[in-house]
């Protein structure tokens, strides 16, 4: 009986010890993950560019029914960069639809969201629109031709 | 602030209906019951308000009374069914709960515990700092979405609209289930703005009630010290922390999952009463509502009942999933759009890829990459359970049996690695997107069964304490035996 007991006393201790082991192990882990996730912050804050995207476009937001469906035009061509231009738009613009263009209608007003200087009006002429009001960086309102 | 109220008054409306339900009357300390109760509840109740809300959203009322409606009308449920109910006798569970370990370990373990949930939280609050709108799946999905339905009547059906994400496959998903968008969008509404912090504060709530019901019902059906072993090394895994701060459906999933899995659990251990297994059912249904991998999971809970429990716990567990299993469905055959999406068109092109070796092997290498990323290896989850079990054995044989619950999340991995053997996306591409956050939605249950079949703190010499016979640690129970 008594060797059960020190048994049950021994297995107690290397039980203590694996406790402590795990204890220690996952703070420290823990420590790591936060430390990680601060220089993600600090090296790459706002990866995505969302908030840059809402200061982009909060002036042109305000111009819009907040349940319009908006024609949508950029200069970048199919791939990664034009997918995240049109997201952060988007996301910027919602809870309005952005529709890209060319499209089986066109919505009365459109966004253009460029990347370098071209001529606007030339490129909303191309889809049917006048620009209503040019916000600069890129940001441009358009207005359907007669609507 | 209204808005946050509101969601607070479904969470309570939620811990109402379990309270109701009366489920297993607790042996164990009071905060580890109503901590464990407060968890799902806040998930039940969150999970139907949400329910409620596209609900009457889709039947035309202004978005703002939606949400308020679909919020009372949970917590009145619950304060009903808590005032009505709550004294009735309930079936016994088989757990008894005595604290193996010696207190001051026990201390330590939670005081441990409490580190590495700050660490969380402060991980979460630099994160969401630099990046409030979360990762890219946050604001070209989940958050996008949310900001649809908030947006009310009748611009709302933007979210189930195929033209978001200018209609390409994997920008915008108009067909996911809508728990959190819809979740994001009851406080947005009600708030009258469109904060980043609320879907923010969601993720950490979500995230938080994981790691409660992890600790609750561990410490519920084993003990308090497998609870907190687990949630250190839930917590401290690079995966979950990372993807607190991310604002993706993986962590509310991996909730509904666990918080499922635990009643089914339950369950089993009440002869398949009805009150466990409907709120098994219940949370079930509202993965599905969740995820569309929710949706898997709710199917194979379904097989999982009836292959334990027969076509009578079958039943019960589908009276409980009902409401939210209705609107799922509903969502699902007539709101959202068919979306043809990842799958071969097809059974030719199918089995054309199951036949390529080249596939198995590639995402065979993505589980265990995901697998070997989830911690240092210092501090791997798997090495440091394989220490406790090495030192502390396994259950007895009556409590390994409950390690059954286990054939759910490995099931659900069965099933993503079918997913990605036929997939018609670019495979490398597939699997570095989401394989790890296909892990991460199973490592809470994962974590859950492992510890519910793993040994114990051994019993003091000098201790004798009385155990339930679903409480069993094979080692002590030896010992026991022999004294």
């Amino acid at each position: 009986m008594r060797r059960d007991s020190d048994r049950e006393r021994r297995r107690g201790g290397r039980v203590g010890v694996a406790a402590a082991i795990v204890v220690f192990a996952t703070i420290a882990a823990a420590f790591q993950s936060f430390d990680v996730a601060r220089q993600l912050a600090r090296h790459s804050p706002d990866p995505f560019q969302i908030q840059v995207a809402l200061l982009r476009f909060s002036a042109l937001g305000s111009r819009l029914p907040v349940d319009a469906v908006v024609g949508y035009l950029s200069d970048l061509p199919p791939g990664d960069r034009a997918t995240l231009a049109f997201l952060q738009a988007q996301y910027a613009l919602a809870p309005r639809l952005l529709r890209p263009l060319p499209a089986p209608s066109r919505p009365d007003w459109a966004v253009g969201n460029f990347s370098r200087p071209l001529d606007v009006r030339a490129l909303g002429a191309e889809y049917g629109y006048v620009v209503e009001q040019d916000f600069g960086n890129g940001v441009v309102l358009y207005r359907r031709t007669g609507s | 602030m209204i808005g946050w109220l509101c969601l607070l008054a479904a969470a309570l409306g939620g811990y109402g209906l379990l309270e109701g339900l009366g489920w297993a009357r607790w042996p164990g300390p009071a905060w580890v019951r109503i901590g464990l109760r407060g968890s799902l509840g806040a998930g039940l109740g969150v999970g139907l308000s949400s329910c409620a809300f596209v609900l009457l959203l889709w039947a035309g009322l202004h978005v703002s009374w939606a949400a308020v409606i679909g919020n009372l009308t949970v917590a009145a449920l619950g304060g009903l069914a808590w005032g009505r109910w709550s004294r009735r006798t309930a079936g016994d569970s088989r757990a008894s709960h005595e604290p193996g370990a010696p207190q001051a370990w026990l201390w330590l373990l939670r005081a441990a515990g409490i580190v590495t949930l700050a660490l969380v939280v402060a991980g979460w609050a630099v994160g969401t700092e630099a990046s409030p709108h979360g990762d890219w799946d946050a604001f070209s999905i989940w958050n996008l979405r949310a900001k649809f339905l908030a947006g009310g009547q009748p611009g709302w059906r933007y979210a189930v609209s195929p033209e978001i994400g200018g209609g390409q496959l994997g920008a915008a998903h108009p067909d996911y289930p809508l728990l959190l968008s819809a979740t994001v969008a009851e406080v947005w509404a009600l708030n009258g703005d469109m904060d980043p912090w609320a879907p923010a504060l969601l993720a950490l709530l979500f995230a938080l009630l994981t790691i409660g019901v992890l600790v609750g019902a561990l410490a519920w059906f084993r003990e308090e010290t497998l609870g907190w072993l687990a949630a250190l090394l839930l917590a401290s895994s690079e995966l979950f922390g990372s993807q607190v701060a991310a604002q993706y459906a993986d962590i509310p999933l991996a909730f509904y999952m666990l918080a499922a899995v635990a009643m089914l659990v339950a369950a089993s251990r009440e002869q398949w009463a009805p009150a466990p297994l409907m709120v098994a059912g219940a949370l079930a249904a509202l993965a599905g509502w969740t995820k569309n991998e929710g949706i898997v999971f709710l199917v194979l809970v379904f097989g999982w009942t009836l292959i334990r429990g027969g076509v009578r716990a079958v039943l019960k567990l589908m009276a409980g999933a009902a409401p939210a299993l209705l609107v799922l469905a509903t969502f699902k055959l007539v709101l959202a759009p068919l979306t043809v999406g990842l799958f071969p068109a097809t059974a030719a092109e199918a089995l054309a890829k199951i036949a390529d070796p080249g596939r198995w092997i590639m995402i065979a290498r993505g589980y265990a990459r995901a697998v070997w990323d989830l911690s240092p290896w210092w501090a791997h989850p798997v090495l440091l359970f394989a220490l406790w079990a090495w030192v502390a054995g396994f259950a007895d044989r009556q409590q390994r049996k409950e390690g059954w619950v286990l054939a759910l999340p490995a099931a659900m991995l069965a099933a993503d690695f079918l997913v990605y053997l036929v997939t018609v996306a670019d495979l490398r591409w597939h699997l570095d997107t989401s394989c790890n956050r296909l892990w991460l939605q199973v490592w809470p249950t994962l974590l859950f069964g492992g510890f519910l079949i793993a040994g114990t703190w051994p019993a003091s010499a000098d201790a004798d304490i009385p155990r339930g016979p679903g409480s069993g640690d094979r080692a002590a129970d030896r010992g026991r035996r022999r004294r």
